[in-house]
């Protein structure tokens, strides 16, 4: 599902205000300067209305970094 | 940098103290110190940076657990309080709160969330709930002034009134002499100021170059009563008691308590946001002695 890679690199690009193309697999809280905690529910709320999924609150702790989270999305959207 | 996090413990108090001169410039009042060691366990989650030479807490979610009875049934209440992290460990602050969703065997509350507290619990499903709070219009009354000679304090009866009173509330038993039964009452600060100390103050600047009342005569909110139609019946009588006694530069009363007030008795109205999770007890009720946090900093809404 390559579509969303790169949608959710743009989502992260917008919320965290890096360029896209500064994001990889392993982008995390570590790498990412604005990625803090209002920035893990922003970015929850976007990813949340751009793929019409509902992300639960234990699913949250375990979006450790882009590869993750893109994992997470893809199960949602075949559950 | 390796954080780790784990339940606070009453010898954790020199170290949080230590945050909160840390993180807000000052320390924990005497009324936190005194809540933080009557309460028992669950007392919050604390982030520690165990890679540093001495293992220092570095970031602290504070909750104040207790029982509380309604009827015949016993509910537990966590008191959610003070999410204070250090700046360097800013990104691990979400961590603090994800314990506190897994707790299913009490409702959880948080009284005192800024805004992006609020955003975070709303985000991880608290209900939010606007209590409204009316600023009582109580005008002066001669007659008053003279009849509130005959209200007498006597002892605090209630418990629930000596255990709010440990926390620096305001509590008063009163008997009025038109009453069969002392009323009760329990009232807090709030960081807000009367309109009338208001005027007084810009109109000493404008004499004297500096407010003329700054340290006393706040609005104080009523957060309990025993007898709601007498606290009502008897208003302007009991301003000005507290006024002349206590100091009390005016009354709030909040909706949960009154469930609303006519026009006339309203200076202005202002709402309170609250956040809980229920899990899947119902309680009858909402109102501020669920939190003990109110009694603890005047900067508290």
């Amino acid at each position: 599902m390559p579509d969303i890679e790169s949608k959710l690199k743009e989502i992260m690009a917008l919320v965290f205000k890096v360029p896209a193309e500064s994001i990889h697999a392993s982008s995390s809280q570590d790498d990412i300067e604005n990625w803090d905690s209002i920035g893990t529910i922003m970015l929850i709320t976007a990813i949340e209305e751009e793929f019409e999924i509902e992300i639960e609150q234990e699913d949250i702790l375990e979006m450790l970094n882009f590869q993750l989270i893109q994992m997470k999305i893809e199960e949602k959207l075949n559950t | 940098m390796a954080v780790v996090l784990r339940e606070v413990e009453h010898s954790d108090f020199d170290q949080i103290q230590r945050l909160f001169l840390e993180v807000y410039g000052k320390p924990a009042t005497e009324g936190f110190k005194k809540a933080f060691f009557d309460h028992s366990p669950l007392l919050g989650f604390c982030l520690v940076d165990d890679s540093l030479q001495t293992p220092t807490i570095v970031g602290f979610f504070g909750c104040f657990t207790y029982n509380r009875n309604f009827g015949s049934s016993q509910i537990k209440i966590y008191n959610t309080h003070t999410w204070i992290i250090r700046s360097a460990y800013k990104k691990h602050s979400l961590k603090l709160v994800m314990p506190y969703l897994s707790v299913k065997d009490g409702v959880l509350n948080n009284f005192s969330a800024n805004h992006t507290v609020a955003l975070i619990l709303e985000k991880l499903k608290f209900s939010k709930i606007k209590l409204k709070n009316y600023v009582v219009s109580s005008g002066f009354k001669i007659s008053s002034v003279f009849f509130q000679n005959k209200i007498e304090s006597v002892p605090l009866d209630s418990e629930i009134a000596k255990h709010h009173q440990l926390f620096g509330a305001v509590c008063l038993n009163l008997q009025l002499p038109n009453l069969k039964e002392p009323l009760e009452l329990i009232l807090k600060a709030v960081d807000k100021k009367p309109t009338w100390v208001k005027s007084l103050n810009r109109i000493s600047k404008i004499l004297v170059r500096k407010p003329l009342i700054t340290k006393s005569y706040f609005l104080y909110k009523i957060h309990y009563t025993n007898q709601k139609e007498a606290l009502m019946a008897n208003l302007n009588l009991l301003s000005h008691y507290l006024f002349l006694k206590n100091r009390i530069g005016g009354l709030i009363l909040p909706e949960t308590l009154i469930g609303g007030l006519p026009d006339k008795m309203v200076a202005y109205a202002y709402h309170d946001d609250v956040f809980f999770k229920f899990n899947s007890f119902n309680l009858p009720q909402i109102d501020y002695l669920y939190s003990e946090v109110f009694y603890l900093n005047i900067t508290d809404k």
